[in-house]
């Protein structure tokens, strides 16, 4: 019994892992059967890292969507010019910084065949944090960027910031809530009334404070799991219940990922 | 197609034919029964002749044996034979049906007692082992491919279709025998059964070459095989439900499609919320605007929130209505990509974890 609980604790882990590599299994298988045919001196960061595209395209992308950053502060702040140019500024600090990564990433993987899966392996482990930083956002947390916004803006137009934040994260939140009930739907039958009701009751509850990259997509499963049986039994018959419950094992684990 | 068969037959008649005639050019009288089976009807007598060797039910053939000719009775013994090995397959085949009733019952009590993913592994592993032996004795080819993705994909369509009508109507019992004979057998009947479908496609290469130009009706490919099963599923219920009865449930889903359809463009908003920082009186327009434009059904949507470089493939001018050229800039670039979650379930090949609704 104890390695059937174990095992139900590791498989949802296990394919959700499977789930999330196949489609970037085959975003690489893709990427290098590009590469090959340009060649086996292809820049590798290139395709790890770019999208396939080169250097100067993929700096003027992140360099479109800083400034689209910053100007849509503006807007939500109403800040001056000043501090926008502060926050210009700023932001070209953390993109040179990026950018010398790349350069030091670059050398160290000087001469790396994209035809041998050693060297590749060997490039993508250098590459990767690259690759994690872009996801968190650059303009996140520690960045620089992020300092000269906190001691730039005034009390009101932090308060409006941070509400135009919440109200995103309250959309996607929302979101992903949502598209989980509509999943959930594909298989467990509801009537409209059900479903409202669901996403009511999921909606109250207390979300998690802190979420880990990758885990946003079950965020609706996750919330799923602190709905009591007694909730459950107002919305639902029992066919549905039970099957509920299933996937509320399944997906239990996923909430120990999270901070409350 | 016809003619490449005709060709392969002619030549089959003619390597046939050619072993007939060295056949024929032997001799002209019918020819003596081969040397073991004189052997075994002398044997035969011999028991017959002999008391000492009579043996309870091999007695009866035997006797009869003895009355003929050693050829025929050698004939008539192994027809006897045939008709015990046949019974021996029977015998089999039914023992082999009570295990796999046995494993069914034990998968559906372990089911019951532990629910959840490890349980359904363990049954993948029995089910296993009872297609083992249904294969090798040939008596239910159906029972092979219990866990094939289409017909999970297809009997939680099933399932989930019967299910909000059962919810959404009240029905007579009639109704619910008839909804109740969808069940895996019938889903798996229905794969194995493809329609007409029109379509031909003109052979090539070697095919073309020995004559073969058309063929009509070819195999269909899973996604064809979904949606017309699916369609079929969709006529039995119409024609179970009665025109008030289907009424309330076309309205339910109906009310089912729209809520999919903003669920999904929702969460479409907030992939491109990330590159392009909507704003809020963006938002609910460009929500409204996507779920106009959302065709899936079934979208691999956890894909966007888990490769950032990616985008949903919504066209631009659904987009542009809502969004500035700042913002479009800055989607130029990223890979916008569909992924359907029934071809992630195909493409697993059953791996990934689905929870198997039942009202029964």
């Amino acid at each position: 019994m104890n390695s059937r609980s174990s095992k139900q604790r590791v498989l949802p882990a296990l394919c959700a892992i499977a789930r999330s590599l196949l489609p970037i299994m085959v975003v690489l298988a893709s990427a290098g059967q590009v590469a090959a045919q340009f060649g086996a001196r292809q820049d590798i960061i290139a395709i790890y890292l770019f999208n396939g595209q080169d250097e100067a395209t993929f700096r003027r992308q992140l360099e479109a969507r800083c400034a689209l950053r910053v100007s849509q502060i503006g807007e939500v702040a109403q800040l001056d010019e000043a501090t926008l140019e502060k926050l210009s500024l700023a932001i070209r600090g953390d993109l040179n910084r990026f950018y010398r990564c790349i350069s030091i990433v670059r050398e160290n993987t000087k001469g790396f065949d994209i035809q041998d899966q050693g060297d590749m392996q060997k490039a993508w482990q250098e590459i990767m944090p690259l690759q994690q930083r872009i996801s968190k956002g650059l303009l996140e947390e520690d960045s620089l960027f992020n300092k000269v916004l906190d001691s730039s803006l005034s009390e009101i137009q932090s308060e409006a910031y941070q509400q135009y934040l919440s109200d995103r994260q309250d959309a996607k939140t929302q979101a992903i809530v949502k598209v989980t009930i509509a999943e959930l739907d594909r298989t467990i039958p509801m009537l409209a009334k059900q479903r409202s009701a669901l996403l009511e009751s999921l909606l109250a509850k207390k979300f998690p404070s802190q979420i880990p990259q990758g885990y946003d997509a079950y965020l609706g499963y996750i919330m799923l799991t602190k709905v009591e049986k007694a909730e459950l039994q107002k919305i639902f018959d029992k066919p549905q219940i039970a099957a509920i419950e299933k996937m509320q094992a399944q997906y239990a684990a996923y909430g120990n990922a999270v901070t409350w | 197609m016809h003619q490449v068969t005709l060709a392969f037959s002619i030549l089959f008649c003619l390597f046939n034919w050619s072993g007939l005639g060295v056949a024929l050019g032997q001799d002209d009288k019918p020819a003596d029964p081969p040397a073991e089976v004189e052997a075994e009807g002398k044997a035969i007598a011999k028991i017959f002749d002999d008391p000492a060797q009579e043996v309870g039910a091999a007695q009866e053939p035997v006797k009869k044996a003895a009355e003929t000719s050693p050829a025929d009775k050698a004939i008539e013994i192994r027809a006897e034979e045939d008709a015990a090995k046949e019974k021996t397959a029977k015998e089999k085949a039914e023992e082999v049906k009570a295990e796999e009733d046995r494993v069914a019952r034990e998968k559906a009590v372990v089911e019951e007692e532990a629910g959840g993913e490890a349980v359904a592994v363990d049954a993948v592993v029995m089910a296993g082992q009872v297609v083992d032996v249904v294969m090798a004795a040939e008596v239910d080819l159906f029972a092979a491919n219990e866990n094939e993705p289409l017909v999970v994909v297809l009997t939680g369509y099933v399932n989930t279709e019967c299910g909000l009508a059962r919810r959404a109507c009240e029905l007579t019992p009639e109704q619910l025998a008839a909804l109740k004979k969808l069940d895996v057998r019938w889903v798996k009947e229905q794969i194995a059964k493809p329609e007409k479908v029109g379509q031909v496609r003109i052979m090539q290469g070697l095919g073309r070459f020995l004559g073969g130009a058309r063929l009509e009706n070819p195999a269909q490919n899973h996604n064809q095989t979904h949606q017309r099963v699916c369609k079929l599923v969709d006529e039995v219920i119409q024609k179970t439900l009665s025109s008030e009865q289907y009424e309330l449930f076309e309205s339910e889903r109906a009310a089912r499609d729209a809520f999919h359809r903003d669920a999904t463009a929702s969460a479409l908003v907030a992939v491109y919320d990330k590159h392009v920082f909507v704003k809020r009186e963006q938002r609910q327009e460009l929500i409204e605007d996507v779920a106009k434009w959302v065709k899936s059904k079934n979208l691999y949507w956890q894909f966007y929130f888990q490769n950032d470089a990616y985008i949903p493939t919504v066209p631009n001018a659904v987009l542009a209505r809502t969004l500035s050229d700042k913002q479009l800039k800055t989607l130029q670039g990223l890979n916008s990509y569909s992924y359907e979650m029934d071809e992630v379930q195909m493409q697993m090949n059953g791996m990934r974890q689905v929870v198997e609704f039942t009202d029964e």
